[in-house]
């Protein structure tokens, strides 16, 4: 749906993108994470027509979005990390106002009740804008950017600044628009939300795509398969023998009454469990460690910072 | 369908105390001139005043004007950068409207705001009608030329807008525009050949300046009405060629500070 090939934009000498490519397809939840400055948002913006690139491509269903802004435009909604709302008007004339902007045909009335009642903001129709609460403003700005039903949401940083009780508001909203089949690209800093809404991840380094795939693949790219962690109540010395014998094992660390150890081949846990007691070892605990977005995003981005 | 910039600008403003408070000021201003109207045409002679009358209208029509270079920039000198400073810009370009409608929004509600005071001006104006020495057509003509005065100076505080992002240095170079357009093109078209005695032909050449005077052509306007006569001109051309050509730069340059703006906020060619 989304095709990104060798995207660049540069800010006098800084380079803001750096030759990004990505796919996405229609229905992903794509999830777009880098330190501040990383590029994210200027990425967002060329999505959203708001800047020129200078090289590169950016392809909607094929077709390059320069050359259809309009087109674009039309199934784009952009919610941006940061937004102003305009004084003196209630919600409801603010999303008459975009609707407008939109051209939207049909029965407004039943758009703007559905729009409302998803953003939970029902109660506020006749409210001024200005009135409403930060976490308020948010979620009528993310029912503005679906005001005309578009295919795909553009998402800087929707729950930034945002108490807990209003991000797990943002993120049920997020879920139901995943469940409506929307595409959307999400940026955020708040990863181990964004790790269970997003199909996809992208973790985005100094304009350049670090790596991409679901948080496993990613992983796995990392670090291999993932390691097991055990604790066992045998000598230690012996222990280590026995794992030393283990031809699928590699011990990453070791010592009294606790080893980490990861799977030099794809093996499942409970074959790795197995071998372990088949060797004698009194194994009082088993966890397969997964590594979480937070990991990954620490990981990949310091490796290139230390570059 | 109206352009929704436009109905939701008229929307915000005429929610405003700003706005109100504009209107009512403007009205205390209008009461003040009916009193000195009654006060004039009426010396206890049953005798009405047409010289008084005139006078009046003079003072009304250059009031109005004054208003309208002022507040022409001041309602749209901010127009574009006060949407980015609260980036909801962004959100307009974003979305399929084109920067063409957006600028015309914007220089339309200045229109609407200046539209509503010469509302209120029409009581005073209906009085002067009333009483002789002013027809329709006149009052017509002054309010066209009043719509016209207000999109050229609209533009202008647009065109600021949309080119600095502090909203103070846009306004200021509003009025620093505005102030050559009215006092510094008088000076150089009338003053400099004066004190420095130019030969004939080179102080007509100088009178052109004041072309790109709005105000210059109001007064070829009022001056038509006052004296009843074809109105008075400064150079060769005749009156009414002179508000012609006025009228045409004045619709060249709107053209071309809308082109810019839209050229400015922009970012892909649509």
């Amino acid at each position: 749906m989304i095709k990104i090939m060798n995207l660049k934009k540069y800010y006098g000498n800084v380079k803001a993108v750096d030759g990004l490519n990505l796919n996405i397809k229609e229905g992903e939840i794509f999830g777009f994470v880098g330190p501040n400055g990383a590029g994210k948002t200027t990425t967002l913006k060329m999505i959203a027509t708001l800047l020129k690139k200078d090289s590169g491509k950016i392809l909607f269903n094929e077709k390059e979005i320069e050359e259809n802004v309009f087109e674009t435009r039309n199934v784009i909604g952009y919610m941006p990390d940061f937004f102003g709302v305009y004084d003196k008007l209630k919600v409801i004339e603010y999303l008459d106002f975009y609707a407008d902007i939109h051209q939207v045909k049909g029965n407004r009335d039943k758009i703007f009740n559905d729009l409302l009642e998803l953003v939970e903001l029902t109660d506020k129709k006749d409210e001024y804008v200005d009135s409403l609460s930060r976490g308020m403003k948010q979620r009528l700005c993310l029912a503005r950017a679906l005001v005309h039903n578009p295919k795909i949401l553009l998402l800087d940083e929707p729950a930034s600044g945002l108490d807990p009780r209003a991000r797990v508001q943002m993120k049920e909203i997020l879920l139901e628009l995943r469940k409506m089949g929307k595409t959307i690209i999400i940026s955020s800093h708040i990863l181990p939300e964004l790790a269970e809404i997003c199909t996809l991840i992208g973790i985005i380094n100094k304009g350049k795509m670090v790596s991409v795939g679901s948080i496993e693949e990613i992983n796995y790219e990392i670090h291999g398969n993932s390691p097991f962690e055990f604790r066992f109540d045998n000598d230690i010395k012996f222990v280590e023998r026995s794992l030393k014998e283990m031809i699928n094992i590699d011990i990453i660390q070791i010592e009294e009454k606790h080893a980490l150890i990861s799977a030099t081949s794809d093996i499942e846990d409970y074959d790795v469990l197995k071998e372990l007691v088949v060797k004698n070892i009194k194994v009082t605990e088993f966890i397969k460690k997964e590594s979480n977005l937070e990991d990954l995003f620490m990981k990949l981005t310091r490796d290139d910072e230390n570059d | 369908m109206i352009n929704p910039i436009l109905k939701r600008e008229v929307t915000s403003k005429t929610r405003s105390w700003k706005f109100t408070g504009m209107i009512t000021l403007y009205g205390l201003v209008l009461s003040f001139f009916s009193l000195i109207f009654f006060e004039s045409i009426n010396r206890g002679n049953n005798m009405i005043n047409l010289n008084a009358i005139n006078g009046i209208f003079i003072s009304l029509i250059v009031f109005i004007y004054f208003i309208i270079c002022f507040v022409s920039p001041a309602l749209t000198s901010s127009s574009i950068n006060s949407e980015k400073t609260s980036r909801t810009l962004d959100l307009l370009i974003c979305a399929p409207i084109s920067a063409r409608k957006i600028i015309i929004g914007k220089i339309l509600s200045s229109l609407v705001s200046v539209i509503y005071l010469l509302i209120v001006t029409m009581p005073l104006f209906s009085l002067l009608f009333m009483f002789g020495g002013l027809s329709i057509l006149d009052i017509l003509i002054f309010m066209l030329y009043f719509l016209l005065a207000t999109l050229y100076y609209g533009s202008i505080g647009v065109l600021f807008s949309s080119l600095f992002n502090k909203i103070a240095v846009s306004t200021v170079m509003s009025y620093i525009v505005i102030f050559f357009l009215n006092i510094a093109t008088m000076i150089i078209s009338m003053g400099i050949p004066e004190i420095f005695n130019f030969s004939k032909d080179l102080k007509e050449l100088f009178s052109y300046f004041m072309y790109l005077n709005p105000g210059y052509g109001l007064f070829i306007i009022s001056s038509r009405t006052s004296s009843n006569m074809s109105g008075v001109s400064i150079n060769a051309h005749s009156p009414l060629t002179g508000v012609i050509i006025i009228i045409a730069i004045e619709i060249v340059v709107i053209i071309l500070l809308n082109a810019l703006a839209i050229k400015k906020i922009s970012p892909l060619k649509e």
